[in-house]
């Protein structure tokens, strides 16, 4: 029963997707009843999945044997189990959420009908990734997320910076998938299997310490795995893609950030987590790097963060900054703890976004202050989902992100890992500048230039909120509210979570990031909404430019690819013209001559052809006769 | 009549078709001259057939062969005659030179 259900919820998406390309590509209305449709089936299917699991040891398997007789080899499948479920829900509740908004934020659009194909599609690639039960299986999915995302990015392929925004991000993500490709390849070779399964059961065998030279097996597939999700999850040094990626329409944004895409390198690194669990020392030290690399990526991008006018970037390298706390808590061993940020993040973060697409509808501008200007602040339920969304970003009782983010915290606080921990908390502390600023900007109408008429009319100015946008709004700020009581109340079905047994660790880590997220706040409403203290941004010039040019890491690669790239293209397209081509060209020149010369014995004339025939017969003839 | 002789005929009528191939400009004198030359094979046949092997009728049998031959030949060549006619407005070969290099 679960297995059909599993796979009516990974199949409807591709079927809508096939059905739209049918029949539905010139016909928004049934595209988007095909589309809604698919997405419901697939909501309902794993709901029901979801609610059915009452044991963290819950799993079950089917797999098919694919490419060869031999199921031992390859095989596609499902794999249920708590981790999986959880995923596919919020995967397919997010989605569902995001195809009902986009009802309203694409009205206008002309393509509505491939747009929600490729939504489709890319919501069939994250829950096959999310369900599969081998390497294999992940790595054809990852490769199609990194398809639908290049597709939905680049949607509105006229504008030349979303086209060049879907290039980066499908090149960017490909320099991770190497890394996939080569664990892929380590997995294989060195342990005969991708099965997730036979993996985790195998790792303690003499195979799975099998050395290359003497070195972990595990730890290197860990290191080739990190790679890949640097690239997917856009951390240090492959997140140059994400921010780019808010070219796409919003309720995109909105999908890769909070469910799809982004989220396929967490839940592969939670998939592949009994590494950790099972391997050597040096695995764990290699975990442990992973999770202070993203810990400097969540403090690098959310200092960005705060000089962003643009409302969707904001958000973009929030979303880069709270990737990186998940994957702390993961690398750190907290699985349980990074999926729930994963899973609270999910429904705050695709919240922000919604609202900001709201606003973005409503004032036909992605910049802060012209939302501001054009009365953004009026959008009462926008506003509301603004603050709902903010307050669990920023981490403060009772929204949801107060539960994940200290579920981490905690967890660093417990094993005593001080600099991760401070590292975080200056995380937090950023997280609540850069949140609140936004809200403050929003609230504090900058003076207009040239104010003049239309001010008053409100209603007859043009802001309005689309009529479908109310409900994913409405809910996601519900569930922005109570997502981190419904995983406490209904996780331990889920994972394995450790008693508390430390005693005040909880609530000493809950006082700590509360107030020093409340010190944020404070601070940044001071900066930006009081005014009463100088924007820290304006005495440090220097930090503020560097921030500004985002650390310079599009730099850094352009230099990259100009110094070292471009150059040595150019001497191999010098060797390509001079050996290989001139190669070519001589065996050419001299066949033309050849040819030339022969040509002339053609004379076109019959009898001269006649002719030689008798002269080579009468030779052939007097040759056999002189013998 | 010796054997000898029957072949310096063929021999000659082989010739005299050669150098008809060789010579004429015409289409239709280039058929003739084709069938001079077949004849003469002919001739050959039946010549070595009557002397070296008497009784038997093999070479008959070839040269039944060549006459069927030569007329089927003849059919096809005539058909290429007036297609090139209708093409060229003429059956002079030195005209049609297509497949010059």
């Amino acid at each position: 029963m679960q297995i059909q259900l599993g796979i009516a919820t990974v199949l409807s998406p591709i079927l809508s997707f096939v059905l739209i390309a049918a029949v539905g590509l010139r016909r928004p209305t049934v595209a988007k009843i095909i589309s809604l449709t698919a997405a419901t089936v697939s909501l309902v299917c794993a709901s029901m999945l979801l609610l059915g699991v009452n044991d963290p040891a819950f799993k079950i398997q089917a797999t098919w044997s694919w490419l060869m007789d031999d199921p031992s080899k390859f095989t596609i499948g499902l794999l249920l189990d708590p981790l999986s479920l959880v995923m596919l829900f919020v995967v397919s509740i997010i989605s569902w959420l995001v195809q009902w908004y986009s009802l309203s934020y694409m009205e206008e659009d002309a393509r509505q009908g491939k747009f929600f194909a490729f939504i489709s599609l890319f919501c069939f690639a994250m829950m096959g990734f999310t369900i599969a039960p081998n390497l294999l299986q992940s790595f054809m999915c990852w490769e199609l997320v990194g398809l639908g995302s290049y597709l939905l990015i680049g949607f509105w392929n006229h504008l030349p910076s979303a086209a060049t925004a879907a290039r980066k991000a499908f090149i960017v993500t490909r320099l991770g998938d190497v890394g996939f490709f080569i664990a892929l390849l380590l997995a294989w070779t060195g342990l005969g299997t991708l099965d997730f399964g036979a993996m985790a059961g195998d790792a303690m065998s003499a195979t799975w310490k099998a050395a290359i030279g003497g070195s972990d097996y595990g730890v290197w597939i860990s290191i080739a795995l990190f790679l890949a999700v640097a690239g997917k999850s856009a951390q240090f040094p492959l997140y140059a893609w994400l921010p780019d990626a808010m070219e796409g329409p919003t309720p995109v944004s909105a999908l890769i950030h909070a469910a799809t895409m982004v989220a396929a390198g967490v839940y592969l690194l939670a998939r592949m987590s009994f590494v950790l669990v099972l391997g050597s020392e040096a695995a764990i030290m290699a975990w442990h790097g992973l999770a202070v690399i993203a810990m400097i990526t969540a403090l690098m991008s959310g200092a960005v963060a705060i000089v962003q006018s643009d409302i969707k970037r904001v958000f973009a390298y929030s979303t880069i900054s709270q990737l990186g706390y998940m994957i702390v808590g993961i690398g750190t061993g907290a699985v349980a703890a990074g999926m729930m940020h994963l899973f609270t993040h999910a429904f705050f973060k695709a919240l922000l976004f919604l609202t900001a697409g709201a606003f973005i509808h409503a004032a036909h501008s992605n910049s802060i202050t012209d939302i501001a200007r054009a009365g953004g602040a009026k959008l009462k339920l926008p506003m509301m989902a603004l603050f709902v969304g903010s307050m669990a970003l920023m981490g403060f009782f009772p929204f949801a992100g107060f539960y994940s983010k200290d579920a981490i915290l905690e967890h660093l606080f417990v094993e005593g890992d001080w600099i991760l921990f401070g590292m975080a908390l200056l995380g937090v502390f950023i997280t609540a500048y850069y949140t609140s600023r936004v809200i403050y900007l929003m609230l504090k109408v900058p003076a207009e230039p040239h104010q003049g008429h239309g001010d008053e009319h409100g209603h007859g100015h043009g802001l309005h909120l689309g009529s479908w946008m109310k409900l994913p709004l409405g809910f996601l700020a519900f569930a922005s509210l109570v997502a981190g009581n419904v995983w406490l109340w209904k996780a331990h079905n889920w994972f394995v979570i450790p008693e508390a047994e430390h005693g005040n660790a909880a609530l000493i880590t809950a006082l700590v990031s509360t107030a020093i997220a409340a010190a944020g706040a404070f601070y940044s409403a001071r900066v930006f909404y009081w005014r009463t203290s100088a924007d820290p941004m304006a005495s440090m010039t220097g930090f503020a430019t560097l921030l500004r040019e985002k650390w310079y890491l599009d730099d850094a690669y352009w230099a990259i690819v100009h110094n070292f790239y471009l150059p040595i293209t150019a001497f191999l397209q010098k060797v390509e013209t001079i050996i290989v081509k001139g190669a070519l060209d001589g065996i050419g020149t001299v066949s033309m001559t050849f040819a030339r010369g022969f040509a002339r014995a053609q004379t076109g004339e019959v009898q001269h052809y006649l002719g030689m025939s008798f002269v080579v017969v009468a030779a052939v003839v007097l040759i056999l006769m002189s013998r | 009549m010796s054997l000898s002789a029957y072949l310096i005929l063929s021999a000659v009528l082989f010739l005299f078709g050669a150098f008809g191939m060789m010579e004429r400009r015409n289409m239709v004198g280039l058929l003739i001259s084709i069938e001079l030359m077949l004849n003469a094979a002919s001739i050959n046949f039946m010549a070595f057939n009557h002397f070296l092997y008497p009784g038997t009728v093999t070479g008959q049998i070839m040269t039944l062969f060549v006459i069927g031959l030569a007329a089927a030949e003849a059919t096809l060549f005539l058909a290429i005659v007036f297609a090139v006619y209708r093409h060229y407005r003429s059956i002079n070969v030195e005209r049609v030179d297509h497949l010059r290099g």
